[in-house]
C-alpha cells in the first residue's frame, strides 16, 4: 500500500503546482484590481493573498473550472467587501470629496489622481462595477456573475458610477 | 478632454511598488490550508452539534414522562468524552502530533526529541515508532487478533506531545516548521493514547 502514500503525494505536488502556476501568472494583475478597489498598495498585497488562500483552500474542487480568473475576481471583491464591513464601524466615510472639485484643466496631468480620489466616494459596489468594466474589460454578463448580481443592476450601477464620475471629474469626461 | 478610464487606470497603476519578496504561492497555500482545517473543524464541530441536538429531541420524544429536565442536562453535556477530546477553541490543541518523514535518520530523530524535551511549550513527550500498524489494526480489528482485510503500509514514526498550554499551539507548529526529518505537525483531537512519561 505504500504505492497509495506516494500516489496520493505526488497528486499533491501536481496540484501545488497547478496552483504555483495560477500564482505566477495571475496574481499581478489580481493585485492591479485589488489596488484599483482599495487605493492602497499593502492592502492591495494583502487582499491578494487572502484571495489566494482562500482559493487554495477550494483548490481541489476549483482547479478544473473554466474561469478561474473570473472566479479568483470573485473571491477578491467578496475579500473588498468583507473588509470594507469590518472596517465600516471604526472609519468615517466621506460621501464626498473634502473639496468640491472645480473644473479641471485640459489634458490634467494629475487627473488619474483625482480618478482615485473620486472613486473613493463611489459606494463600493459600483466602484467594483467600474473597475470589472472598465479595467478589467469585462462584459456586463461577466460582472454580473461575478459579483451574483443581474445584468440590469450591473447596468444600472455602472450608469449611476459614471455619471456620478461625471460630475466629480467634469462634465467632458468620460463620453461614452 | 478625451480620456477613457482605462488609460487613467493605467496612469493610476504607474506608482505599483515592487511586490514584497518572498513566496506569495507558498504563503498562501499555507493560510488556505489552514483555513481548510477550520472549515473542517466548523463543519465537524455542527455535525456533532446536530447530533446533540437530535439526542435531545429523540430523549424528548421517547421520555415516557414529560420530564423537561432530562433533555436539557442531555444537551449541556454534549460529548461523553474526556478532556482532551473536546472541540478546542480554533488554533488550540491540547495534544499535538509531530510525524517524522519517512526517511528520517536516527541523528535527526535524536535531535528532534532532544528539542521537544528542551521546549518550555511542551509538557510531556511520547514517541510512537513507525510500527503504528500494529497499534492501529488492533484498534480496528473487531475480534482481536483477527487480521484485517487489509495489507500493512507503513505509518510514520510520530512524537505525541502535551502542551503546556492548549492555546500556544501555533506557536509550537511554527518552532518545528521545516525542522529536517519533520513530515508536519498536527493536532491531536481524539488521542487514545494520552502522551505519558512510559513512552519516553
Amino acid at each position: 500500500m505504500r504505492s497509495w502514500t506516494t500516489a496520493r503525494r505526488r497528486e499533491r505536488a501536481a496540484r501545488d503546482d497547478d496552483f504555483t502556476a495560477f500564482v505566477a501568472a495571475g496574481s499581478v494583475r489580481l493585485r492591479r484590481t485589488a489596488y484599483l478597489m482599495c487605493h492602497d498598495w499593502h492592502l492591495a498585497q494583502d487582499l491578494t493573498q487572502i484571495t489566494l488562500a482562500k482559493m487554495y483552500a477550494v483548490w481541489g474542487r476549483i482547479r478544473h473550472t473554466a474561469n478561474l480568473e473570473a472566479y479568483s475576481r470573485r473571491v477578491l471583491m467578496n475579500a473588498v467587501f468583507d473588509l470594507r464591513k469590518r472596517r465600516s464601524a471604526s472609519e468615517i466615510v466621506l460621501a464626498e470629496l473634502p473639496e468640491p472639485p472645480a473644473r479641471y484643466p485640459e489634458g490634467d496631468p494629475e487627473l488619474h489622481v483625482t480618478l482615485m480620489a473620486a472613486l473613493e466616494t463611489l459606494p463600493v459596489r459600483d466602484r467594483a462595477v467600474v473597475v470589472l468594466r472598465h479595467w478589467e474589460d469585462l462584459s456586463v454578463t461577466a460582472v454580473a456573475e461575478i459579483l451574483g448580481v443581474s445584468p440590469s443592476v450591473v447596468k444600472m450601477q455602472n450608469m449611476r458610477a459614471l455619471s456620478r464620475l461625471r460630475v466629480l471629474l467634469g462634465e467632458d469626461f468620460i463620453r461614452s | 478632454m478625451d480620456q477613457d478610464l482605462r488609460g487613467l487606470f493605467e496612469r493610476a497603476l504607474e506608482d505599483e511598488p515592487v511586490p514584497p519578496p518572498g513566496d506569495l504561492a507558498g504563503a498562501a497555500m499555507a493560510q488556505g490550508t489552514r483555513i481548510r482545517r477550520r472549515r473542517t473543524l466548523l463543519a465537524g464541530g455542527g455535525a456533532a452539534a446536530g447530533v446533540v441536538l437530535i439526542l435531545a429531541a429523540v430523549l424528548q420524544l421517547t421520555a415516557p414522562a414529560p420530564q423537561p429536565a432530562a433533555p436539557m442536562a442531555a444537551a449541556e453535556t454534549p460529548a461523553p468524552a474526556g478532556d482532551a477530546c473536546r472541540m478546542p477553541v480554533s488554533g488550540h490543541a491540547a495534544v499535538a502530533g509531530v510525524t517524522l518523514r519517512e526517511d528520517v535518520t536516527a541523528d535527526q530523530q535524536a535531535a528532534i526529541q532532544s528539542r521537544l524535551h528542551a521546549d518550555p511549550l511542551v509538557r510531556v513527550v511520547s514517541f510512537h515508532a513507525a510500527d503504528a500498524y500494529t497499534r492501529f489494526s488492533m484498534l480496528w480489528s473487531s475480534p482481536p487478533g483477527a487480521s484485517p482485510a487489509f495489507e500493512p503500509w507503513p505509518i510514520p514514526a510520530s512524537f505525541l506531545v502535551q502542551l503546556v498550554d492548549p492555546a500556544q499551539y501555533k506557536a509550537f507548529v511554527a518552532g518545528y516548521r521545516g525542522v529536517p526529518g519533520v513530515e508536519g505537525v498536527s493536532r491531536v483531537l481524539c488521542p487514545d493514547v494520552t502522551p505519558s512519561r512510559e513512552h519516553e
